[in-house]
């Protein structure tokens, strides 16, 4: 594209070359980071952005933080003042109530400079493992508000014209327990912004300034049109759903997340003005999260072979209402830290749910909908040095209308890898006792839910301090279209020379199973994390039986579940008795249509 | 209906939010009356008319021209 035309083909070209300027800068940053959440988890973002902080691309790596990039870069530009911004400075935030998603993730941004003026900002978002507060590695399952949950910085220069700003640097890092740490990752996300500002200068160079700057409005507005065409895919009318986070951690009562989607013609409202007044622990989600998890849910049900655009222009045939003081937009000084990773979740997969009836082939059964965070810290017994981790775990997604949920995947809103084992034990003191997929646990449907994952972990140090925030541990992720539930979370101690795992509940007495900080655990425990599978698709009798021999050959479904659940009868070779089969399925069914079935 | 500034000191660190959709206000507000008489606060000149979708008329023919 030699012109700005709003041709979709030239913008194609140009928003794949955006989109490749935020991969390189998010490679710079997984390769130059300290902690594993970065390099290995990947749990950061990157993005261009034009002269007033919109945004133009973002690198596909966490969905996530979209609605942080949407709007917190924008609000940064707006509150300090764009003529505040000089070459080389960076500007660092993490504040929920500005835009943030949570206090972990951290944002900075630094102008474009070219022909001695402004011309855009380039931006990196990532979440750092340890930014203080009540407990080790910043997840306080039962923090009440905000100042609980670590060190909350408004928008403040991180760097003035390519130099440090020592005062905020250390205040930043006195009051982080990983310093080092700290300092690694954020040298890490400089640096992914340097390259941003190299690549944008060059596309400015090759391409002609004037003319990419006339591209940027017509990204956005390609992003927009797209949108509204989907839309438009859909029948006008009301939509609706409910699903709850089951506590806050502080308290045994469920929260509920009340959707209501008003589609009209190209345009969709997401309501979620009856959802429960927001909570006491930090289970709310800020305003940027709740619009993040509406348009993940909604971006997710389209077809993956129709990619555009995704950007500020993305927003405009959306709204999103969601009233402050409720779970789904929290007040100030609510906590709100897993909004982030818990509530976005209940969002996005409420989202597919209130469309299923509209949209069955796109819409699936509940994915596991806990991110399980699992944090500790403690002194390392082999170098003496303070460390802290944040630790996500791969759950089953729900089965979907033509294929099985993924198994051991991290919530799909946030698209990260797990830590692998070897990084996991030679960065903390920590032994893998076990780690497999927990067979048997995905809903049984004619797609079946994917498999959770059973972990145990051998504490071998002194003493370390655990947190837990995690959810679905007591009611499992919901089957879809007659598919079966999937299975619930848990986190479970043995106690060294004990022979049981009991709940967390049992041995501390934590107000919840799933949400607590701080437990003291010694050297010989043992902790096991269960994830969540997902749930089913579609009655499990309708599943092709030569799909349930193969889950049996490969250890994912038993014998007993694919005779009980799907009615399959396996020869003592494992291949599919057919004859047993039918008679099999006919009982289960009640004898209902057994002459319909089928099973060639 | 006009765009109106936030005017605050620097060192008042509270936040406020659209009456309408709930999001932040950032440095400036939009002002508008409903057609019920309401004056309210939004983050975009938008949010005016979202309000009128979400909330019609309580009285047939109010808010009409």
């Amino acid at each position: 594209m030699s012109t700005a035309t709003g041709d979709r083909l030239g913008l194609t070209l140009l928003y794949q070359q955006c989109v490749n300027i935020c991969d390189e800068m998010a490679l710079a940053m997984m390769r130059t980071a300290y902690s594993p959440i970065f390099s290995e988890g990947l749990d950061f973002s990157t993005m261009l952005l034009d002269a007033n902080g919109e945004l133009l691309a973002m690198a596909g790596i966490n969905p996530a933080m979209l609605g942080a990039s949407l709007y917190a870069p924008k609000w940064i530009v707006t509150e300090v003042g764009r003529e505040s911004f000089g070459e080389g400075d960076v500007y660092v935030h993490n504040d929920p109530y500005r835009g943030g998603s949570h206090i972990p993730e951290h944002l900075v941004v630094t102008p474009v400079f070219h022909d001695g003026e402004i011309q855009a900002f380039v931006g990196a978002i990532a979440h750092w493992v340890e930014v203080g507060g009540m407990a080790p590695g910043s997840f306080a399952a039962t923090a009440e508000d905000i100042y609980q949950e670590g060190l909350r910085l408004p928008p403040v220069r991180l760097f003035r014209a390519g130099e440090p700003v020592e005062d905020v640097w250390k205040i930043v890092l006195a009051n982080h327990r990983t310093p080092n740490t700290t300092w690694g990752d954020m040298n890490a996300m400089i640096g992914s912004l340097n390259v941003g500002v190299r690549r944008l200068r060059q596309l400015f160079e090759e391409r002609g300034l004037a003319t990419v700057l006339a591209s940027f409005p017509l990204l956005q507005d390609y992003a927009e049109e797209w949108l509204r065409e989907q839309i438009r895919a859909l029948p006008d009318g009301e939509y609706t759903g409910e699903d709850c986070m089951e506590d806050d951690g502080l308290g045994d009562r469920p929260y509920w997340v009340r959707l209501r989607i008003v589609v009209e013609g190209d345009e969709m409202i997401f309501d979620f003005s009856q959802s429960d007044p927001q909570a006491q622990g930090p289970i709310n989600a800020p305003y940027v999260v709740t619009v993040s998890g509406a348009l993940n849910g909604f971006l997710l049900l389209l077809s993956p072979q129709e990619r555009a655009p995704v950007n500020a222009g993305s927003t405009r045939p959306v709204w999103v209402v969601a009233p402050p003081g409720t779970i789904t937009n929290v007040r100030l000084p609510g906590a709100c830290v897993a909004g982030q990773t818990e509530v976005q979740n209940r969002i996005l997969e409420l989202v597919g749910r209130a469309l299923a009836p509209v949209a069955p082939e796109r819409a699936a059964a509940a994915a596991g909908g806990t991110s399980m965070n699992f944090l500790f810290g403690g002194v390392h017994p082999a170098t003496g040095e303070y460390y802290a981790h944040y630790h996500f775990e791969g759950n089953g997604w729900g089965g979907r209308a033509a294929a099985d949920g993924n198994d051991a995947q991290i919530v799909p809103h946030g698209n990260c890898r797990n830590t692998p084992v070897e990084v996991f034990e030679t960065r903390y003191p920590w032994r893998h006792v076990e780690y497999a997929l927990n067979a048997d646990t995905g809903g049984a449907g004619r797609f079946r839910g994917g498999l959770g994952i059973r972990r145990t972990l051998r504490f071998v140090g002194d003493s370390i301090r655990i947190s837990a925030l995690a959810d679905r541990m007591k009611r499992p992720p919901g089957g879809i279209f007659g598919g079966a539930d999937g299975h619930p979370s848990g986190l479970e101690l043995r106690r060294s020379g004990e022979p049981e795992f009991r709940t967390f509940q049992d041995v501390f007495r934590t107000v919840s199973p799933s949400k607590f900080v701080n437990v003291r655990l010694h050297e010989g425990d043992e902790v096991r994390i269960t994830s969540p599978s997902g749930g089913g698709y579609g009655d499990p009798l309708e599943r092709d039986p030569e799909l349930v021999a193969l889950d049996v050959r490969e250890g994912f479904v038993s014998r007993e579940s694919a005779r009980a659940q799907y009615g399959i009868e396996l020869t003592a070779a494992g291949g599919v008795d057919r004859a047993g089969t039918t008679e099999s399925r006919r009982r289960l069914r009640g004898d209902v249509g057994a002459d319909r079935e089928a099973l060639e | 209906m006009t765009w109106e500034p936030i005017e605050k000191p620097w060192n008042d660190i509270s936040v406020e939010y659209c009456d309408v959709c709930g999001n932040l206000l950032i440095r400036r507000f939009w002002r508008f009356t409903t057609c019920d008489g309401v004056e309210l606060r939004a983050c975009s000149e938008d949010c005016e008319g979202l309000h009128a979708r979400l909330h019609p008329p309580t009285r047939p023919g109010v808010g009409r021209d």
